[in-house]
């Protein structure tokens, strides 16, 4: 019997399940707190680190959102020359020869959609492990 | 901070808006440092992840959906930021690293004539992939789910992984005590 078959059979034994989960974790916390709790505190007061201006933050925004515009700038072009290459090579290939053109197509497609069914499937993965 | 004030520079932050965008991150820059330094227990490294984590944050904030914190935001990239790091450095040059970077923090207490306590140490000693579930879930309260997800691997593991730390960190704990009672026994 599953464990999920079992909790539905048997709620009381889910909720003393949930309880005693609960008072462990209530119980680690405390130890938690009495072990480390006082000590990272005053780790936290003795490190306080000097705060930059607002003026060195905004440089930094400002800076970093410029080469980022840069960058996408650059990524967009590089794109484009790459899929006018593609297309004109497509194009030479539909004129020269029909079945060349159907193959590369199909296996384009083929290659598509193998690479979003393994990106769903480890999301699935991700999410059924959680 | 007003929690409405926050919340205005988020909207406009969002909307890439320059001068929101860096009052937010003037704004937890503190809690970030603080955060990273707790996690790596390395003022350096600690420095240079919360500079990482702010670029990040600001190529990357036309994609915050507003469901958590802004802060919690923040310390989940720089979260990410330092495991990746982790994961590329050998763990030879890591516990180097790791052991000169606590030398320094003991000195440094010791030239301001404070305690370096033995529980900072234990926790400093124990492995990255236990420190920070462990910080996230006992210090700064995250929820299980969270800390899965930040960390990318299974909840059972953030469980086990809690529950066998702390075992662990008590059981050094213990050990460094009894040693201290030792030591102090007269013979």
């Amino acid at each position: 019997m599953t464990n999920k078959l079992r909790r539905l059979l048997n709620p009381s034994e889910t909720s003393e399940r949930a309880q005693h989960e609960t008072e462990e974790q209530a119980k680690a916390q405390t130890e938690f707190d009495e072990l480390f709790g006082k000590h990272l505190t005053a780790m936290d007061d003795r490190h306080s680190p000097v705060v930059p201006e607002a003026k060195m933050f905004l440089g930094m925004v400002e800076e970093q959102q410029k080469s980022l515009k840069k960058k996408l700038w650059r990524d967009l072009t590089l794109l484009w020359l790459i899929g006018c290459f593609a297309a004109s090579g497509i194009v030479l290939l539909l004129v020269n020869d029909i079945r060349w053109f159907a193959g590369v197509q199909i296996a384009t497609l083929a290659g598509s959609l193998i690479f979003l069914a393994r990106i769903s499937i480890r999301r699935v993965k991700q999410k059924w492990m959680n | 901070m007003d929690v409405n004030l926050e919340e205005q520079w988020i909207a406009k932050a969002v909307r890439n808006d320059p001068e929101s965008l860096a009052c937010l991150l003037q704004h937890n820059y503190t809690f970030l440092y603080k955060y990273m330094l707790k996690v790596t227990m390395n003022r350096a490294l600690a420095e240079d992840l919360v500079q990482e984590t702010m670029l990040k944050a600001i190529e990357n904030i036309s994609t915050f959906q507003r469901k958590s914190k802004f802060s919690t935001w923040l310390i989940s990239i720089g979260t990410r930021l330092y495991l990746d790091g982790m994961r590329k450095q050998r763990v030879e040059r890591r516990w180097q690293e790791q052991e000169q970077a606590l030398r320094s923090m003991r000195f440094e207490a010791a030239m301001r004539q404070e305690d370096w306590p033995d529980a900072l140490d234990a926790l400093a000693r124990v492995g990255y992939d236990i420190r920070i579930p462990i910080l996230l879930k006992y210090y700064y309260g995250y929820a299980y789910e969270e800390i899965a997800d930040w960390l990318d691997i299974p909840l059972g593991t953030v469980k086990s992984r809690i529950h066998n730390g702390l075992k662990q960190l008590r059981k050094e704990l213990q050990g460094n005590d009894e040693q201290a009672e030792a030591s102090v026994k007269p013979i």
